[in-house]
């Protein structure tokens, strides 16, 4: 094997990538401070809910707390977990639920204030919720991305590793505000059930409007953050125009949902108000769709070349995992193709396989190839020889949906000597 | 060639500072905004008020306090310290159990206690329902609470303040309930 770990005795400054838990930095106490700050004020808000609606709150904990875990396990699916340390996205998410949340109340109440005092209390109760939610949540969600990357600069080398920390903290403020609505829904809810504001909620603000709520605004706004991290060339004009653009962007989906707009043109049964919603929400779902995309493509193409650079053995990354290595739906349809065609183990293996090359490229990129490695290398050998063994060559061969899973031909480039 | 990753040192005291100068600017700004903006609305002597199915007089010198009033659904008066809080929401649900939530979210939620027994009242245009004073460490009040069955609807008539004055504008609150019916077009 050729040596390719990076010398530090060459370099002026350590090789490597900072952790999350930066004591001797301001950014990182800061964050700790607003998040810590944040939960007391959420427990405490939340504890008058369990006095008074105790069904609500319980349920409503278990119902958003399922929900968050599925977002997790889909994030997961995906591989984009990858992209950091758990502490990392325990950070973004405790920020959007307690730190963005703890400030969003206060401003998000003075701007509607604003809008009955300076307009008119019939202004603010159409107009209020779109004035003041999407400058306040945007804007305070953000920060939070801003103060991450404060923290360890040098985790962020691709714009998937940004969107995916936006992502977190848009969940995290959602989950807490969904889980607080329900408490609030519960309180004026006009029959004395406690579980069916739950359920009705679940279905408006979760299953309806979840997948282009917070989740999807912060990875748009984040997107404008990454971009002024990873083009530190361009004029800084056009960097903050970028996040000015981005930020504009998730502001004005959000504008567009909160606001009374199209609501006239739908009905006031739940089939219009699914419609409603739907049509709503398709632009910002889309629009992170998009930005998802070019953020994976990138990290397809950064993931090719180190691995090109870095493993050019068969036996370590094979050409088919190779082209497969930027598409994580592709990644996962083959898993799944897998798992049908030689049961949980195999897809299990597969899975854990195509994690662990991951790691493999994500460790040779930043501390090179070698004795640090080792492990990661191993580990992928052992992985490919137990599925090889419960899969086997003859089987393979004859099971189409493994074939149509497991064999992509590649042209696969050898950018390092072999 | 790749090039690795280096972990050169960095402040973030500038960003940090920024990020708090950023979100204490905004949201203390919105906060002192706010609080300096006039919220009060004079109302014209003999003015009937209108909020959801419940109409009713002012009486002289209460105005109308902008951000604490909800079109449609609620609607709050002030005298100095005192506030006269009427709100109004849909029920579909028994005839005590909004009376029940609302003690439980007064005595649990609120901390504040209830002074003698829940009782029933009935006004001059024939709304009736049930009432009960209630106090805490820095506010007492009235609550009065209607619920309509026929329009499934329920109308909560909350009158508080600091403690002391209370009992000087409880009769205008009163006045106020007496001159109230549920009436108005929806």
């Amino acid at each position: 094997m050729t040596p390719l770990a990076f010398d530090p005795a060459q370099a002026a400054w350590p090789v490597g990538t900072d952790s999350f838990f930066q004591p001797r930095r301001a950014a990182f106490w800061l964050l700790a401070v607003l998040i810590v700050n944040g939960l007391f004020y959420t427990v405490q808000v939340f504890s008058t809910g369990f006095r008074v609606v105790p069904v609500t709150a319980f349920l409503g904990l278990a119902v958003w707390g399922l929900y968050a875990l599925a977002f997790i396990l889909a994030f997961r699916a995906l591989d984009l977990l990858e992209q950091h340390s758990p502490e990392a996205f325990l950070l973004a998410f405790a920020w959007g639920g307690f730190g963005a949340v703890y400030f969003a109340a206060p401003a998000n109440v003075a701007i509607q204030n604003l809008c009955a005092k300076l307009v008119s209390p019939a202004f603010a109760a159409v107009w209020g919720p779109a004035i003041a939610g999407p400058i306040t949540e945007e804007f305070l969600k953000l920060a939070g991305v801003v103060l991450l990357v404060l923290v360890a600069r040098t985790q962020f080398q691709t714009t998937l590793s940004v969107l995916i920390v936006g992502a977190m903290t848009g969940l995290g403020f959602q989950v807490v505000e969904n889980l607080s609505d329900t408490v609030s829904a519960s309180l004026n809810f006009p029959r004395e059930s406690q579980v069916a504001p739950v359920l009705l909620n679940l279905l408006t603000r979760g299953i309806l409007s979840g997948l282009w709520t917070h989740a999807a605004y912060t990875t748009i706004a984040s997107f404008g953050i990454a971009w002024f991290l990873l083009h530190p060339q361009r004029p800084m004009a056009v960097r903050l125009a970028a996040v000015v653009g981005c930020f504009a962007l998730a502001w004005a989906m959000h504008f567009v949902w909160n606001s009374p707009l199209l609501e006239d043109r739908f009905g006031n049964g739940y089939g219009d108000l699914a419609a409603l919603l739907v049509v709503k929400g398709i632009p910002a779902m889309a629009a992170a769709w998009l930005l998802w995309r070019v953020a994976a493509r990138e990290n397809g193409a950064y993931l090719h070349g180190l691995a090109a650079y870095f493993f050019p053995e068969r036996d370590l990354i094979a050409d088919d995992e190779w082209l497969r290595l930027g598409a994580p739906v592709l990644r996962y349809q083959v898993r799944r193709a897998m798992g049908q065609a030689f049961g949980r183990r195999a897809r299990r293996l597969k899975t854990q396989l195509q994690r662990e090359q991951l790691r493999l490229i994500r460790k040779a990129a930043t501390y090179g190839r070698g004795p640090q490695t080792a492990g990661h290398e191993q580990a992928v050998r052992r992985l490919r020889a137990a599925l090889d063994a419960l899969v086997g060559t003859d089987a393979m061969r004859n099971s189409p949906q493994a074939r149509q899973a497991a064999s992509v031909p590649a042209h696969r480039p050898t950018a390092a000597p072999r | 060639m790749h090039e690795p990753s280096r972990r050169i040192p960095y402040r973030t005291w500038p960003g940090a500072l920024g990020m708090v100068l950023a979100i204490g600017g905004y949201v203390g700004g919105l906060v002192l905004w706010d609080r300096h903006t006039p919220g009060s609305r004079p109302l014209a002597p003999g003015e009937t008020l209108t909020v959801g199915p419940a109409r009713f007089v002012p009486e002289p010198g209460w105005q109308m306090d902008l951000a604490r009033s909800k079109s449609g659904n609620t609607l709050t008066l002030f005298k100095g310290s005192q506030k006269f809080q009427v709100t109004t929401a849909s029920w579909e649900g028994g005839p005590n159990g909004p009376m029940a939530r609302q003690l439980r979210l007064m005595e649990r939620g609120q901390g504040l206690r209830i002074e003698g027994d829940v009782s029933d009242f009935i006004n001059g245009w024939g709304m009736q329902g049930v009432t009960f004073a209630y106090y805490g460490p820095k506010l007492a009040g009235r609550l009065w609470q209607v619920v309509d069955l026929r329009r499934k609807s329920v109308v909560r008539i909350d009158f508080y303040g600091a403690n002391d004055g209370l009992s000087d504008s409880m009769d205008d609150a009163r006045r106020m309930l007496d001159s109230m019916d549920l009436g108005a077009p929806l």
